[in-house]
């Protein structure tokens, strides 16, 4: 090993993790409370150096015994942890890096070496949080869910979408998780053991999911992974709780669970007066035009025969109708995340079709 | 300062290829912010600058691919009356260098009090960013502006150049003034854009689109200052475009453009368009080379 080896973290080290390192690398050196490159590269006396993040484990075969060429010095290499390029990196003394390279541990001149230098410590996944409210089938869809996969965890009966899902991400520990909402059927294949590098832990990422009404496939209904802090800070003044949390949203295009809200009448039309209304008023930022009008005209027209298929045509045909009216109204447009309101609108609605 | 530091804001509002460009930029910077959908230039910017967290805010216009290199750039925030500085931007179909489209860092004190475009409240404004002098250009180069994803973005860009570039401080002056008081490179610009774009997928409405602007806008009683509103520029594209006969629409546009401004413009088909640009590129390369 030619190059100092810095074992750092922003906050203090776990004694336990620091032996164990410094055990296998004897010429390692901690740094704590870090919290600029300048803090490392300030006590560095060779070149290069490595830098560890004590949130990683080294691989039993890395050995830190890489050579940088001389033309290559100018370059920040960076090392695979697991599946990203997010844990160990060899730094020149002279590399200048910026607060937010720094913070997201990804540098604008870094050069990827396809050695798995560590893996994450956290191995463990990221927290599942289960919000209902009062679907039919909340709680056999919990049960089945913390069966499988026991780290879930429940928030039940709160108001307003955008407060459960504050909740929900107070309730978690880890600085992902994800939300499965209480008419969720997961899909056998889908394991919740997606991992999101350091540098992409501000997106909002969805899960697409089968509709059992009209056999549509996309994100509505499907299963999130958030990100915990965003998601307790977010602007609760929009209509769309995803675009709330951040301007960033990655679709994934593989299916998390089947949507099964068709399981009363009410729940059925609520859920499609709700997604009708959202794509009408073209409230959630960047929709395809397109993409829209298709997904509409399908909620509004196909599965009269499924279960409760006829309210969902209902809830669909009056979201779309208000959605439209409204599409500048914000305030009308907040009203679909009330579930009082909705039921209220839906008696409404079924006095006035049983009088005609 | 390192330009690395600050905030980067993406301007989207309904670029075809935007989010193809935004993944391009956050696989660069993983950290970039993005306002989609705000109408009105003015606005979209201010949008931009409350989100940021930093006083200098970098945009990056949704039809740029940014080169990384632009993230090891140094500029200076203690220029006196500094509020804005401007990178040039090479235009993929024709060529052309400047700050059309270019990456700029503003200072977000003056974003959030300026008047422009939709807020606008000087002739000038309407149309355009007055920087008067607190603004910097710098002759680097980059970002590529990529405006071909859909006839009409290739139209918009065209015609909003082609109307822009025959304004003198952003104010329309009589049409045979135009050659004799209008800055010599908008008016090279105004040059390349109605006749280099041929070679490239859409790049014809580009060219269509570049001349129906200037020609529009100087002879006839058009409201130029309607350039800043792509609803409008919408309803002008779809009244004047027959895509079937594009070829001859564009070299029509010429006469006119010929008797009334008195431009002659050469319509170059692909093979000329792509030599004409190849020669241009070559010959900026040239001069570079010389000026090492």
């Amino acid at each position: 090993m030619i190059y100092d080896i810095f074992y750092v973290s922003k906050n203090t080290i776990d004694d336990d993790d620091w032996l164990s390192f410094n055990k296998r690398f004897p010429l390692s050196q901690k740094i704590e409370n870090v919290k600029n490159f300048s803090d490392i590269s300030n006590r560095a006396f060779t070149k290069l150096f490595w830098v560890v993040w004590d949130d990683v484990i080294i691989s039993d075969d890395f050995d830190f015994g890489y050579i940088v060429t001389k033309w290559d010095e100018k370059y920040i290499h960076v090392f695979k942890n697991a599946e990203y390029f997010d844990g160990v990196a060899l730094f020149s003394k002279h590399s200048s890096v910026s607060s937010k390279e720094f913070e997201k541990r990804f540098y604008i001149n870094h050069k990827k070496i396809d050695i798995v230098a560590s893996k994450p410590k956290n191995a463990e996944h990221y927290d599942i949080v289960f919000i209902s409210y009062n679907e039919p089938t909340a709680d056999a869809n919990f049960i089945n869910l913390k069966s499988k996969f026991p780290r879930t965890k429940r928030v039940h009966g709160i108001k307003g979408i955008h407060q459960a899902h504050i909740a929900a991400a107070k309730l978690a520990k880890t600085c992902m998780f994800w939300v499965v909402d209480g008419d969720a059927e997961i899909v056998e294949d889908f394991n919740f053991d997606h991992k999101v590098s350091a540098y992409e832990q501000d997106i909002v990422y969805v899960w697409r999911s089968k509709n059992p009404v009209n056999d549509l496939v996309y994100g509505y209904g499907g299963v999130k992974l958030l990100p915990t802090s965003m998601t307790i800070g977010m602007d609760v003044s929009k209509p769309d709780m995803t675009t709330s949390i951040s301007s960033k949203f990655r679709a994934v295009k593989s299916i998390s669970n089947i949507t099964a809200f068709n399981t009363d009448s009410f729940n059925t039309w609520k859920s499609a007066f709700r997604e009708c209304c959202k794509l009408s008023s073209k409230i959630i930022d960047r929709q395809k035009s397109e993409e829209t009008l298709h997904r509409l005209d399908v909620w509004c027209t196909l599965g009269a025969d499924r279960p409760f298929g006829q309210d969902a045509i209902a809830g669909a045909i009056a979201g779309k109708e208000y959605g439209e009216s409204n599409k500048d109204n914000l305030e009308a447009l907040k009203k679909i995340n009330d579930f009082d309101w909705l039921k209220r609108i839906f008696d409404e609605q079924r006095t006035k079709n049983n009088h005609t | 300062m390192k330009t690395i530091e600050l905030d980067i804001v993406f301007l989207s509002y309904d670029e075809p290829n935007a989010d193809l460009h935004y993944a391009d930029l956050c696989n660069k910077v993983p950290w970039a912010k993005r306002v989609h959908g705000i109408k009105g230039s003015d606005e979209a910017h201010k949008e931009a600058a409350r989100q940021s967290e930093t006083d200098w805010v970098i945009t990056v216009d949704a039809d740029n691919i940014v080169d990384t290199k632009f993230f090891n750039t140094e500029f200076d925030p203690d220029q006196k009356n500094l509020q804005v500085v401007s990178w040039l931007a090479r235009n993929k179909i024709n060529g052309l260098r400047y700050g059309n489209g270019g990456l700029k860092i503003w200072r977000k004190d003056f974003i959030l009090n300026m008047k422009t475009h939709e807020n606008s409240d000087s002739d000038r404004g309407q149309v355009d960013f007055c920087w008067e002098n607190g603004y910097q250009q710098f002759k680097e180069c980059y970002s590529e502006t990529i405006i071909t994803g859909s006839p009409f973005q290739a139209w918009r860009a065209g015609f909003r150049e082609g109307v822009k570039m025959t304004l003198l401080d952003g104010v329309r002056i009589p049409a045979d003034e135009i050659k004799e008081r209008v800055w010599w490179h908008n008016l090279h610009r105004l040059k390349i854009w109605s006749t280099v774009g041929a070679h490239e997928e859409n790049g014809l409405y580009a060219i269509h689109g570049a001349r129906l602007g200037q020609w529009i806008t100087n002879c006839t009683d058009w409201n130029y200052v309607d350039v800043r509103d792509f609803e409008i520029l919408r309803n002008v594209y779809e009244q004047n475009i027959n895509h079937s006969n594009l070829e001859h629409d564009i070299q029509d546009l010429g006469y006119r453009i010929k008797n009334g401004l008195g431009f002659d413009y050469p319509y170059l088909d692909p093979k000329q368009s792509k030599y004409t640009l190849d020669l241009y590129n070559e010959t900026i390369n040239l001069t570079n080379t010389y000026l090492k």
